[in-house]
């Protein structure tokens, strides 16, 4: 527990050293004014009380104290908001530099992973607060200043009597304690269920992101709102319980309270009465001990640090797992790479039958290599293996000698699901090979791509969500997306996969895409995936991909002339054109 | 202030259906907080004036009332900060569940893709937690506010001179509605900075784009843009805060100055014997009372200013066009479905993605559509659909125009996929069954719907699909024909629609998909079902009755097959140049 939460103080000097410098200052100011006040107000009572002047002053200084502490206060909550935010945000960048310097995209496709990362920064479903190690982080430091001004308020009540301030203060840290465990009871049974509530806020965040048309389509919008309710009900419903448990529990802390409050009015009041303690500093006592009493109350901050906590320890369970990966990529070639796939077997993790089984085959430099199959023998998965983001069940895969999921091959890939980047075009093109921008070299590659319906100006921002953004249809971003291969090539990328790169283009771009396309890569091996003949009748080589292993290998005429499967797709084809 | 009443209302009904109990203990437990502050005054001034006297018995009624006033305003304030939770949390849940519902019952996706519209739903998802508290923080500030009349009462019965301390309270309202105002403008600039660098830490951390941005190396690039938008937001935000502490700070400094010298006041008061020291501690008691009441009424202002604002909002989306009235479409489709002069423009575009569009379609066909990249194609789609409303001009459904029909009826008779399905990590059932949610249950139906479309079946109906949710993960091919079996739960659409369904499909599977609709079209004949079919593949594009050929928003020719070769014009020419890679 006391390395839980020295790590969240170790967290503060992330939002800034001046930064946290200032939150210091202030917070001490804060701590100490409360003994401050009542040791001012209680010289106040004095003068007046003898009447010997003075009064002006002391009452300045009352006036002063107050002042001081509010404008401390007005101080504190924007610095304490930036260094907060700083800190989440760091965090935030450091799930991302795990997430994509894994070796491979099995761990980042388990389960365990992403529960990890949505616990470590917050998906927003906190209760009524969100989760935050930066909150957690300045929780932990209010809640030392917190102890430190009661502290601080304890001395001002031993000036009078050390077991009053001995016993208020045991009383308070007692009372604290026990309130402090019936928060953590009630975060454990928010914590109880994370997969459970990703998996439910994924689906009720579907009916208005990521679903839209279906949605409408399908009249699905009450459908979804049922399971919403249903996965509200069934996260919160066992911390409503506990709360309401603990609301139960509540009489006897205010016995406990009252008690305290008593004696800290009794007893110096009754010292004033016998003569032992002189008037003008009863009210400095009563105001101090309160004060110390004040520490059994619980802020948020408790809450803070108990729920940010957890979100910290999956951080840096995340940290220590997977933060030194040092995958190393492959410089940029000079030359297109040889690729050869050694009897290799690939199932995915818990399905029993392999996607790839006992694949063979070596692809030459400079090779334009097509690969057919049917929906499901394995192409997609036989290029993630060949990037090395997966690594082979059983058989060896090797790009120049290096087994790609050990040194990931100078490759670039275009994905049948690329991504479509919240950025401007440019971004959007140079995202395959960042570092090293050229306009020149995007307008090239946008060129090659065909290109031609695009917006002219690179800045633009192809994000109909952003201001001033627009988006481009199917076929526009398919073309932007084969720019972003081809850029990346130029860039030294020698190993090109494209994955139904036709897909969603027009008849003419399609027929154009061998010549226009294909046939102006010039030093790479190319991979090429397409369910269109027409994309992939010219390649040097076709790969008929049937059962997780290579059916038939050769060029279009041949295997025509050998009369398989490849013969009866075309000539099916073929004969829809008759 | 009407329209925020009324959701007041709203909101205070749906905290009583929540927790009847609670939501009244909870509002004693307020209204009785506003004794509090003076019984604690009162006691500290009897203490220090009968202790002085040497009045025990005096100094024994002011301890009990002093601990019982301090034991009930720790003890409720904690209580009431859990029930609050409590309450503001479930009515939270309630609420955003409502404000769900309602944006997907909208059936037109614009407030879906336009930045203006997103942010003002985004606000009202933000603000649901205080919308949820609105009755809370209405009952605080009325009760602060009985509170500090108490308190002026108070200070005005030891010289009416003191009561002016409130009036400085002004000034500090004043100050606070600015800095709350700044802190808002700022917020509302931060929330497209704030999803953008929420899209791009997806990007990172969800496996599907991550595969991509891993293999380009492109983390670090992302991660610096992410970080940039955050730490802009956080600034901004950060820079209106202390703004608004500035102006806060002076009205502060005024007020301290008031206190001071009421203190002088009461000083000079006691030297004349007209009071006690008593009531100087009484007025310190208040006057730093007086300003955690104020600060109370201050947050339940700042509160209901933020509630305020998503007011506005929540009005806005309860009064966009839901579409559950109307007229209900007609039950066969006689005639077929008609566009006329229909023209489409993106909001915030600069020209028309559709121009002057005339389309019969009629009833009981088949129509394909073909075209460019970019020609307007799905743009259509979504027309038909209703997902778009036209800029100008009308598509009528049997000679009734389609925006006077209930949308909800007509997504009722809709079917098809749309070029960018949802891949739903459900349940195998689910993510089919969803077509016909009647038939969610029903699994002989949702098998036929999965073998007809050549779906996987996986492990069985209950399989879960998703790789982060420990489910398998289909292929795009095997999601898209997920999708096709989903659209084959509709029992007797009046129109279907196929936008490139089969795009990652091996041709001959296309192929016979598309022959599979065109009989499913066959016998939904009685219906008068119109098939609307994009495809790239004109062996599919060929079959279909009539062929309209879109080049840049317009449309180029139409016809059949047969005519359109004959015409020898565009569709031709991309037909044989199709057919040479088949020679």
């Amino acid at each position: 527990m006391f390395t839980d939460r020295l790590r969240l103080l170790r967290l503060l000097p992330r939002g800034g050293r001046g930064l946290l410098a200032a939150l210091v200052a202030l917070q001490l100011i804060r701590a100490v004014l409360p003994a401050g006040l009542a040791v001012a107000v209680g010289r106040l009572t004095t003068t007046l009380f003898t009447q010997g002047g003075g009064q002006t002053v002391a009452a300045a200084a009352v006036a002063g104290l107050f002042l001081l502490d509010q404008i401390a206060w007005l101080l504190i909550i924007p610095v304490r908001n930036l260094l907060v935010r700083r800190i989440d945000g760091d965090l935030r960048g450091r799930m991302r530099a795990i997430a994509t310097g894994l070796p491979g995209l099995a761990t980042l496709e388990s389960g365990d992973f992403q529960d990890r990362v949505s616990r470590a920064v917050d998906n927003g479903m906190g209760l009524a607060r969100d989760r935050s190690a930066g909150s957690a982080a300045a929780g932990q430091f209010e809640l030392m200043v917190r102890m430190l001004s009661a502290i601080a308020a304890a001395a001002v009540v031993a000036s009078y009597s050390v077991a009053l301030a001995i016993g208020l203060l045991a009383t308070a840290l007692a009372l604290r304690v026990i309130m402090r465990r019936q928060w953590l009871k009630i975060i454990d049974k928010l914590d109880a269920d994370t997969a459970g509530q990703r998996y439910e806020f994924y689906v009720a965040s579907q009916s208005v992101i990521g679903a839209a048309k279906d949605v409408r389509l399908y009249g699905l919008g009450h459908w979804f709102g049922n399971r919403f309710r249903a996965a509200n009900a069934r996260t919160w419903g066992p911390v409503w319980r506990e709360l309401v448990g603990v609301l139960r529990g509540q009489w006897w802390v205010a016995a406990v309270l009252l008690v305290a409050a008593a004696a800290t009015m009794g007893f110096p009041a009754a010292a004033v009465v016998d003569g032992r303690l002189e008037a003008g500093r009863l009210i400095t006592i009563v105001l101090a001990g309160l004060g110390v009493l004040a520490i059994s109350a619980m802020g948020m901050e408790a809450f803070d640090i108990e729920y940010g906590l957890r979100g910290i320890a999956a951080a840096d369970e995340l940290t220590t797992a997977h933060g030194d990966a040092n995958r190393t990529s492959a410089p940029g070639a000079l030359g297109p790479p040889a690729v050869t796939f050694d009897e290799v077997v690939f199932s995915y993790p818990g399905s029993a039958k392999p996607v790839i089984d006992g694949l063979d085959v070596t692809l030459r430099p400079g090779q334009i290599v097509a690969i057919v199959g049917e929906n499901g023998a394995g192409k997609t998965t036989l290029v993630k293996l060949l990037a090395g983001l997966y690594r082979p069940s059983s058989g060896r895969i090797t790009v120049d000698g290096a087994e790609p999921h050990e040194q990931r091959p100078a490759v670039t890939v275009l994905f049948q699901d690329f991504v479509h980047y919240p950025a401007s075009l440019r971004d959007n093109v140079t995202a395959a090979a960042p570092g090293n921008d050229s306009d020149d070299a995007v307008r090239e590659a946008l060129r090659k791509a065909g290109a031609d319906g695009l917006p002219a100006e690179l800045d633009t921002l192809l994000w109909r969500e952003g201001d001033g953004g627009t988006d481009l249809s199917g076929g526009q971003w398919q073309r932007v997306a084969l720019a972003r291969a081809l850029y990346a090539v130029d860039a030294g990328r020698r190993l090109l996969i494209l994955d139904e790169p036709t897909a969603n283009l027009d008849v003419r771009a399609e027929a154009e895409f061998h010549e226009q396309v294909i046939s102006q890569v010039r030093d790479t091996t190319t991979l090429l995936i397409s369910h269109r003949l027409s994309t992939v009748r010219s390649a040097d080589r076709i790969l008929l991909l049937h059962d997780g292993r290579v059916a038939e290998d050769g060029t279009h005429d041949e295997l025509l002339a050998l009369g398989g499967r490849y013969a009866r797709f075309f000539h099916t084809q073929a004969e829809a054109f008759r | 202030m009407r329209d925020w009443w009324r959701l007041l209302t709203h909101i205070s009904r749906l905290t009583l259906r929540e927790g009847r109990r609670s939501a009244v203990i909870l509002a004693l437990l307020i209204v009785g907080e506003a004794g509090v502050i003076a019984a604690m005054g009162l006691s500290q001034r009897k203490l220090v004036d009968d202790s002085a006297g040497g009045a025990a018995g005096g100094v024994a009624a002011a301890v009990v009332l002093g601990a019982m006033a301090y034991a009930t305003s720790s003890v409720t304030g904690r209580v009431r900060g859990n029930l609050l939770l409590y309450l503001v949390g479930r009515v939270r849940g309630r609420l955003s569940e409502q404000i769900q519902r309602l944006v997907s019952s909208i059936p037109t996706i614009t407030h879906l893709e336009h930045a203006p519209y997103i942010d003002r739903w985004n606000r009202i998802f933000n603000s649901s937690q205080a919308l949820s508290a609105m009755p809370w923080s209405a009952l605080d500030s009325v009760v602060a506010v009985l509170g500090l009349a108490v308190t002026v009462g108070l200070l005005a019965s030891i010289s009416p001179a003191l009561s002016l301390l409130a009036v400085l309270g002004v000034p500090l309202l004043l100050a606070n509605r600015r800095a709350d105002r700044l802190l808002r403008d700022s917020r509302d600039a931060n929330t497209e900075l704030l999803r953008h660098e929420e899209r791009l830490h997806a990007l990172c951390v969800e496996p599907e784009p991550a595969k991509e941005v891993m293999l380009a190396d492109g983390g670090a690039a992302l991660d610096r843009r992410a970080r940039d938008l955050w730490e802009t937001a956080a600034v901004r935000e950060t820079s209106a805060r202390l703004r608004g502490a500035a102006w806060q700070s002076t009205a502060w400094i005024l007020y301290a100055a008031g206190f001071a010298g009421a203190m002088i006041v009461v000083a000079g008061l006691i030297r004349d014997g007209r009071t006690t020291v008593g009531a100087a501690v009484l007025v310190v008691s208040l006057a730093t009372q007086l300003q955690s009441q104020l600060r109370v009424v201050l947050q339940s202002l700042t509160t209901a200013a933020e509630a305020g604002q998503a007011v506005s909002h929540y009005w806005w989306l309860r009064r966009y066009p839901a579409g559950s009235s109307g007229l209900a479409p007609p039950p066969v489709l006689a005639g077929g479905i008609t566009l006329s002069g229909v023209r489409f423009r993106y909001p915030g575009a600069s020209s028309d993605t559709l121009h002057d569009v005339h389309l019969e379609l009629p009833a009981g066909k088949t129509v394909a559509i073909v075209g460019a990249n970019g020609a307007g194609k799905s743009t259509l789609i979504k027309l038909l659909t209703g997902l778009y409303e036209p800029s100008a001009g009308s598509l009528t459904v049997d000679g009734t125009p389609l925006a006077s029909l209930s949308a909800v009826g007509w997504n009722a008779r809709l079917s098809g996929v749309h070029q960018d399905f949802a891949r739903l990590r459900l349940r195998l059932r689910e993510t089919v069954g969803i077509g016909n949610v009647r038939y969610i249950r029903a699994k002989p139906v949702i098998e036929a719907a999965i073998a007809r479309a050549g779906a996987p079946a996986f492990d069985g109906l209950e399989s879960q699909l998703g790789a982060p949710f420990g489910g398998v993960e289909p292929s795009l091919g095997q999601w898209q024909r997920l999708a096709l079996a989903r659209s084959l739960m509709r029992e007797t659409p009046l129109c279907v629609v196929l936008d490139e369904p089969t795009a990652a499909l091996d041709p001959l599977a296309e192929h016979e998909l598309f022959q599979l609709f065109v009989a499913q079209a066959h016998s939904a004949r009685r219906a008068g079902a119109v098939t609307v079919l994009v495809s790239h593949r004109f062996t599919t594009v060929r079959m279909a009755d009539h062929i309209v050929v879109l080049d840049d928003g317009r449309v180029r020719e139409q016809g059949s097959h047969e005519e359109l070769m004959a015409a020898a014009g565009a569709y031709a020419e991309l037909y044989r140049l199709q057919e040479r890679a088949y020679r």
